[in-house]
């Protein structure tokens, strides 16, 4: 056995940095053991009780690292020190400029500053735990927050909520995956065309879906403000919801108001209505969930019950229409969902195997699940859900379905240790499988959501499994997104198509797509 | 352009030339026997009896500062030092009695300890299974010397387990320093005196011996302050945030500290009990 060691002088290094370089040493082939350390007394005792004290080593301070490694042969420790110096080299370029003369790093708040003067925004994804604590920094400072971290308190979200108030700044989230914010994407968000449409949503993908609808349809976004789900809720009080409304109020760019969210709280919706009653410009609602009200309490508000009939009614009036002509408009695309159904049903499914009659939906957007479930009841009895609303029963065990199911798979026993089912498709691919070959599955429902954030080639993931899947059941899926987003919309919904499935623009098309085929079988 | 937020309270007057540098914090020593630092750090670190913080760390072609009782030269620019950011490193309190509050929250920090802290730290005396990756002849000796020299200062002759933790262990703090830093912080707690211990603590590294100087005196960096303020008024969610960033910092020395902290203190409690 070889044994050779180094001295650094004046050389410093964290002991993180230095026991990833032992590690890395270590794992080569032909060491046998290594020791980075300080030339302290006590040190050099244990490398003599280790074998890997050297002469050289006879007059070094308490301030020189050592380098000690034993190895199989000469040629092992020459590469073992080649490792060695190129991870310290790497090191400690890191370390004198980390935020050097080209590059754009900064380590906190103060010094994302220095090299922004100018923003007035502050994203913030760290962990749960941490993230209130920097989005009060940078309300203090003066900027705005985006909190894309959950796991945040609702008592913290409410001080820095009350706190923003006071001080006429904005506070998305917590748990804001997405906003767009003078025509910029933030977080999981598309690209679409800047308008006037201005959107306040308390709800991410919800938000995601009205965007792109509006876009599609040639119209154009201002802003697109999320406030975090929990904004609407009695503790939160809706603080963020009322200021965004405000904001677009006074946006000179905004023409029409969008309002996005499940069911804010009674007291809530009081405030929100008394807000509009204020505000001169047109608002669009849509509070999945909640009734309809032929009734009109605020003179300018129109009220929907799915986010497509809301996206395209906000479309018609910033066109200069009433928005009318969208239930018509609405009536028309469903009989020609009727008419799809019967196809399918005669095409893609045995009508003797009774067996086959239940929707199981596969979401990755929590939004989408609520509005299928909504949907579907209207149609089918016996729905169940791991996040259920409205009539939809508790799905026991999220893993089993039951009968007519929708999954959220955004929810926190599917995410804890994984990436969100946006960018990561295993569960959902291995989940296809599953109810594929479950008898009694006659629809698989998926929603496919684009974007930045998102996955960048969901048709490659999905189209082996959704191939197999429609052989034996139908498969529809929505996609959310345009085609200026990074994956391309036209070209994910073409790959889809070939591998077999039935794609459609919006989820309430294709959950209402789902409910007419499982209607066709009962 | 350099702007200060805060200075310590322990700074020294004199001149310094920079020792080594780090992504927050660049370090200035006056030579390499003494205990006398100056850390110009940004607000990652924050405040601290040494330290002052700063808005930047573009400082790679400065080599030297020199410290007056006003004000500091750094790269032919002045800074006076305003006395309103003058931090306060003591740890103000009266000597601990252990009540049922600080000792779950000394048990809360232990768990947060053996849950957060990096897998080669010195959290494996809290927590045996977090042996398994020391391996090689150099870390298992490291093991044990450790375990000898806890035994030792806690048990027949504290002052050879001081000498045999001084200096042991990986990083340019080395382990077992940090954790007699995190000795003398509990003794300070609990209203004992260090002298004695302090001069056995003392080695030939100037990083070390800062800390272990503040320690001794009873004083500590604010989040060090904070989390310790914690472990009397917090509930189990705020301990673990406060010790979970502070183990965020310094490499390993934070959770190596905490360790010392959290093992001296609880041999204290017992021998409290002992005697009563």
């Amino acid at each position: 056995m070889k044994i050779k060691g180094i001295i650094k002088k004046g050389e410093y290094f964290d002991s993180v940095t230095l026991m990833r370089v032992a590690q890395k040493v270590s794992n080569l082939s032909g060491v046998v053991d290594s020791a980075i350390i300080m030339g302290t007394k006590e040190n050099l005792s244990i490398l003599e009780h280790a074998g890997l004290n050297l002469p050289e080593f006879a007059d070094v301070s308490a301030s020189d690292l050592l380098i000690a490694i034993s190895g199989e042969s000469d040629k092992t420790l020459s590469q073992a020190f080649a490792e060695v110096e190129k991870e310290l080299t790497a090191s400690r370029k890191k370390t004198l400029s980390p935020s050097g003369t080209n590059s754009k790093t900064a380590s906190s708040i103060n010094s994302a500053l220095n090299i922004l003067p100018d923003a007035n925004l502050a994203l913030i994804s760290v962990a749960g735990r941490f993230a209130g604590d920097e989005a009060m920094k940078a309300l203090e400072m003066g900027l705005h927050v985006m909190i894309f971290s959950d796991n945040v308190s609702i008592e913290k979200e409410i001080e820095l909520k009350k706190f923003a108030h006071a001080k006429g700044l904005l506070v998305m989230g917590p748990d804001s995956g997405t906003a767009i914010i003078n025509g910029v994407p933030l977080a999981f968000a598309n690209v679409v065309n800047r308008g006037e449409i201005g959107i306040v949503a308390a709800s991410g993908t919800g938000l995601q879906e009205v965007s792109c609808i509006i876009s599609n349809e040639g119209a154009g976004i201002s802003q697109a403000i999320g406030t975090g789900g929990r904004d609407v809720k009695k503790d939160v009080g809706g603080i963020m919801f009322i200021d965004a409304m405000k904001a677009l109020d006074a946006d000179p760019d905004t023409k029409v108001i969008l309002l996005v969210s499940k069911p804010p709280h009674e007291e809530v919706l009081k405030k929100i209505e008394a807000e509009a009653s204020k505000i001169r410009k047109p608002i669009v609602t849509v509070f999945l969930g909640a009734a309809k009200t032929t009734k009109k309490t605020v003179h300018n508000l129109i009220t929907t019950t799915t986010l497509e009939e809301a996206a395209l009614t906000a479309v018609e009036i910033s066109k200069g229409g009433s928005g009318s002509k969208i239930s018509a408009k609405l009536s028309k695309i469903d009989s020609e969902l009727e008419k799809m159904a019967k196809k399918i049903t005669e095409r893609a499914l045995n009508k003797s195997a009774k067996k086959r009659r239940y929707v199981r939906g596969l979401f990755s957007g929590g939004t989408f699940c609520t509005e299928a479930q909504l949907i579907l009841s209207q149609h089918v009895k016996d729905i169940y859900s791991n996040a259920p609303t409205g009539k939809t029963l508790k799905l026991e065990n999220s893993l089993e379905s039951k009968k007519h199911t929708l999954v959220d798979l955004g929810e926190d026993e599917f995410t804890v240790g994984r990436p969100h089912p946006m960018i990561d498709f295993t569960l959902r691919v291995k989940r296809i499988e599953e109810e594929a070959q479950d008898p009694e599955t006659s629809v698989i429902l998926l929603d496919v959501v684009l974007g930045y954030g998102s996955n960048m080639d969901p048709s490659r993931e999905l189209e082996k499994v959704v191939k197999e899947a429609s052989k034996k059941v139908a498969v529809v899926c929505s996609i959310t997104g345009t085609n200026l987003d990074p994956q391309g919309r036209k070209k994910i919904e073409d790959a889809l198509q070939t591998a077999g499935a039935t794609v459609v623009s919006t989820n309430r098309r294709a959950s209402l797509l789902a409910s007419y085929i499982a209607k066709e079988l009962i | 352009m350099i702007e200060v937020s805060s200075f310590g309270d322990m700074l020294q007057k004199g001149s310094f030339k920079v020792h080594s540098r780090f992504e927050h914090v660049t370090n200035f020593v006056a030579d390499l026997d003494s205990a006398d630092l100056v850390s110009l750090v940004d607000d990652v670190v924050g405040p601290g009896p040494f330290n002052i913080v700063v808005n930047h760390q573009n400082l790679e072609h400065v080599e030297s500062l020199f410290i007056d009782v006003k004000g500091f030269n750094l790269a032919k620019l002045r800074y006076d030092f305003e006395p309103s950011k003058r931090y306060d490193s003591f740890i103000n309190m009266a000597p601990l009695k252990a009540g049922t509050k600080f000792y779950r929250n000394l048990i809360n920090l232990e768990e947060s300890i053996t849950e957060y802290a990096h897998p080669k730290s010195l959290a494996f005396l809290l927590d045996e299974e977090r042996e398994k990756p020391f391996k090689g002849a150099f870390e298992k000796e490291f093991v044990t010397r450790i375990k000898k020299g806890i035994k030792l200062l806690f048990g027949s002759d504290p002052n050879l387990g001081i000498k045999i933790l001084r200096g042991l262990g990986f990083g340019l703090t080395p382990s077992g320093d940090d954790f007699i830093a995190g000795f003398f912080i509990a003794k300070h707690l609990m209203g004992s005196e260090v002298h004695s211990f302090f001069r056995e603590a003392l080695g030939k590294n100037p990083l070390s011996n800062s800390f272990l100087k503040s320690a001794e005196q009873g004083r500590a960096n604010e989040e060090l302050k904070k989390l310790i303020h914690s472990l009397f008024e917090g509930d189990k969610k705020h301990v673990k945030e406060i010790s979970e960033k502070f183990m965020n910092h310094g490499a390993t020395s934070g959770a190596d500290m905490l360790t010392g902290l959290v093992i001296s203190l609880k041999e204290m409690f017992c021998e409290n009990k002992r005697h009563h």
